[in-house]
């Protein structure tokens, strides 16, 4: 007697994008209803990664290392073969420091510069227009004392990445989706290590990892990350 | 006839009006006359069915017309939207069939022998083309039969769609009137007086009787009542241009006015490619300007496509820095039909878009942003600083060449924002080193860790030559900066942040 298994097209639309990743040697599959950040430590804290479909902020002062978090997520993404887009609003990408961290940069569509009304409504355009397994939209500093974000313009993000293989990332100095966020991850202010002697380096920054909303988790979970120079 | 050849008649009654009501669809349903003529002796040219019905008729005075109907909406000849409007009626015509021949810019004929197959049946042919003239805006009669004449006629008679079984054209003529063959006054008159009504008693009269009284228009005339050919079908192999124009009756001085009016020519643009099952990459915008010139712009996207809002959009974004030397008085539009490309889904790769999905978003986005924002990041061939460029964004994935990079990369190793633009320093040294640093926009003061200096020149060959030093500072909001000094200016900069 044969059973038929049927697959959830959810699972199925996220199939490829899991592929590259399972014979990639010394890397950890993870779920297929996230997208890897690339950092195993936050991957473990978010429970798999960046969750498809739905929108998750990465918060935290300048230099506590949301920039390294998207570059190495973007870096996953676009080895795994897939597209990625960067909606950069305050035109801070530094496209030999991603070149350096991996990140393909013929499949990593950049948005440079745009301030962040426009922000909001080109990662509208990049989520509806499909096609792209991350869509990171990096705030910069915009949010920090200016004008909000309009809350029915999230909502309408929301939506629109609902039910998509996407995973939507925001990046700033203070959360902007509020209950709209399906996970958020708090970043603390870095601590430098410097190397001393000679002519001094800075050697690592290290920062912590607070998880301050999830879906499947208790918040309050934190984890270490520490990036060499 | 007999059904060894089928023949689509495809016919726009009252074409000058309805080429104009296509191009201003605030006329429609409206009594329009069109009027032609010397400026002293203007005359109606053509009407619309509104105005026919009210008893205006071409050939009238506009005097007698308006007294006729005070409330006659009276419109000079487009020459320009009666030539989209053929061309529409050319493609709706060449995407059911090959063959078609132009008797008229109102009227093709076209082959459809063996062609019924394909959409059914002979009734089904003819409803998609008056679907498909429908689609482009043009209110159009079909009907099919055994001969070109046979279903100009049956089009004139009766308007909707009309098909005649192979054979059937006889009788499906004879109870037309003699007037249908648009006949000289005297010839009319004559036949008026010989009783002679009907198409089928035209076809009924002996040909020599008729040839001896009439001559040569009497057999002309009875082969026409008999649905009979007078010559070969000679299809058209002229390409057609996608060109949608349009003249203004006033002047434009601004780009919301112009964007208005360029909307439903791409509306139509776009309702013709779809008739084409095409798309275009390329659009080409001509305004004809009030002192005699033109101003042409040319807008690409990466694939084709067949949005008019994301082509409103370009447009908008294209025009918004330019500055034309008149107000425009005529716009036109023209596309290069190509056809769209599907993508062959793989699966063994990540879902990407399809070029046409892909150059959606990146029109919408460039028409957002402006195209010098949009792109895929490029690393300058140099080391200067800030040298840094976008590239057109393909979506291709070159993936081995990507998973290499990522093999040799140093992934979760520490990266830099850049501070843009780099905000001016005031520094101040001890020892050679920076002690203290005031930036605007910073939380400036004493620095409290720092390594340095890096010391980068370049392109010392050219005038562009730059050199310069660089310090990794820890300033006291905790963050670690990179601090810059142009050695050939002076002057400090704090342009990136450790992030």
């Amino acid at each position: 007697m044969t059973s038929v298994v049927r697959p959830d097209p959810a699972e199925l639309r996220a199939l490829p994008a899991v592929a590259p990743f399972l014979v990639r040697p010394g890397c950890r599959v993870g779920p297929r209803t996230a997208v890897s950040t690339g950092l195993a430590a936050l991957d473990d804290l978010l429970g798999g990664g960046f969750p498809r479909g739905a929108i998750t902020e990465l918060v935290g002062p300048r230099g506590c290392g949301r920039t390294t978090v998207l570059l190495a997520s973007l870096a996953r993404v676009t080895a795994g073969g897939a597209l990625a887009a960067l909606i950069d609003a305050g035109d801070g990408l530094d496209p030999g420091s991603a070149r350096d961290r991996g990140v393909a940069l013929e499949q990593l569509l950049w948005v440079r510069g745009v301030g962040l009304r426009q922000a909001i409504r080109a990662a509208d355009i990049v989520v509806r227009g499909g096609g792209f397994e991350l869509i990171a939209v990096d705030l910069g500093e915009l949010a920090g004392g200016g004008a909000p974000v309009a809350p029915a313009a999230v909502v309408r993000l929301q939506r629109a990445v609902e039910g998509t293989g996407a995973a939507l990332v925001f990046s700033g100095l203070r959360r902007v989706g509020g209950s709209l966020a399906t996970a958020a991850v708090a970043l603390s202010p870095a601590r430098a290590a410097w190397e001393r002697g000679g002519p001094g380096l800075l050697r690592a920054l290290a920062s912590q990892a607070r998880l301050v909303r999830a879906r499947d988790r208790a918040p309050g979970a934190a984890v270490e990350l520490v990036w060499a120079a | 006839m007999g059904g060894v050849a089928r023949y689509a008649c495809l016919w726009v009654p009252r074409f000058a009006a309805a080429a104009l009501a296509r191009s201003d669809p605030a006329l429609r349903g409206k009594p329009v006359a069109v009027l032609a003529g010397p400026p002293t002796m203007r005359t109606v040219h053509e009407v619309s069915d509104a105005a026919w019905a009210a008893g205006v008729r071409p050939g009238m005075p506009v005097a007698e017309a308006v007294s006729r109907l005070p409330g006659l909406v009276r419109r000079e000849r487009d020459g320009e939207a009666e030539r989209s409007a053929a061309a529409a009626l050319l493609e709706v015509a060449l995407a059911t069939s090959p063959r078609v021949e132009v008797e008229a810019p109102d009227r093709a004929q076209l082959d459809v022998l063996g062609l019924a197959g394909l959409f059914g049946d002979e009734a089904r042919l003819a409803e998609r083309l008056a679907l498909g003239a429908a689609s482009v805006d043009l209110p159009a009669r079909v009907a099919i039969a055994g001969s070109r004449t046979a279903g100009r006629l049956l089009t004139r008679a009766a308007p909707g769609v009309r098909v005649v079984p192979p054979g059937a054209e006889p009788a499906a003529l004879a109870p037309l009137p003699v007037e249908l063959l648009a006949l000289p006054a005297a010839l009319a008159g004559t036949l008026d007086r010989w009783g002679i009504r009907t198409l089928g008693e035209l076809a009924a009269l002996p040909p020599a009787g008729l040839a001896t009284r009439l001559g040569p228009d009497g057999a002309r005339l009875r082969a026409q009542a008999r649905g009979e050919d007078a010559g070969p079908f000679v299809p058209t192999a002229e390409p057609v241009p996608c060109v949608e124009a349009v003249a203004l009756e006033w002047e434009l001085t601004a780009l919301e006015p112009l964007l208005f009016v360029l909307r439903p020519l791409l509306e139509r643009l776009a309702a013709r490619l779809a008739v084409r099952e095409q798309g275009t990459a390329t659009l080409a915008l001509t305004c004809g300007l009030a002192d005699g010139g033109l101003h042409r712009r040319r807008l690409s996207v990466s694939a084709p496509l067949r949005e008019p809002r994301t082509w409103l959009a370009l447009v908008r974004a294209d025009l918004e820095g330019v500055a034309l030397d008149a107000p425009v008085v005529s716009l036109a539009v023209e596309a290069t039909p190509v056809p769209l490309v599907p993508l062959q889904p793989d699966l063994f790769t990540p879902r990407r878009p399809s070029p046409h999905e892909l150059a959606r978003t990146l029109g919408a986005l460039t028409a957002l942003v402006g195209a010098d924002r949009v792109g895929a990041p490029v690393v300058a061939d140099t080391h200067r600083p800030g040298a840094i460029g976008v590239a057109p964004f393909t979506g291709a994935i070159a993936r081995q060449a990507a998973v290499a990079a990522l093999a040799f990369a140093r992934p979760g190793t520490l990266a830099c924002r850049r501070l843009s633009p780099p905000r001016p320093a005031r520094v101040t040294l001890e020892g050679g080193a920076p002690r203290r640093v005031e930036a605007a926009g910073l939380r400036g003061g004493p620095v409290t860790a720092s390594a340095g200096p890096w010391r980068t020149a370049g392109e010392w060959w050219t005038e562009t030559a730059w050199s310069r030093e660089e310090w990794d500072v820890a300033l006291p909001d905790g963050a670690v900066y990179r601090l810059a000094l142009d050695r050939a200016s002076g002057e400090w900069a704090v342009d990136a942040v450790y992030d």
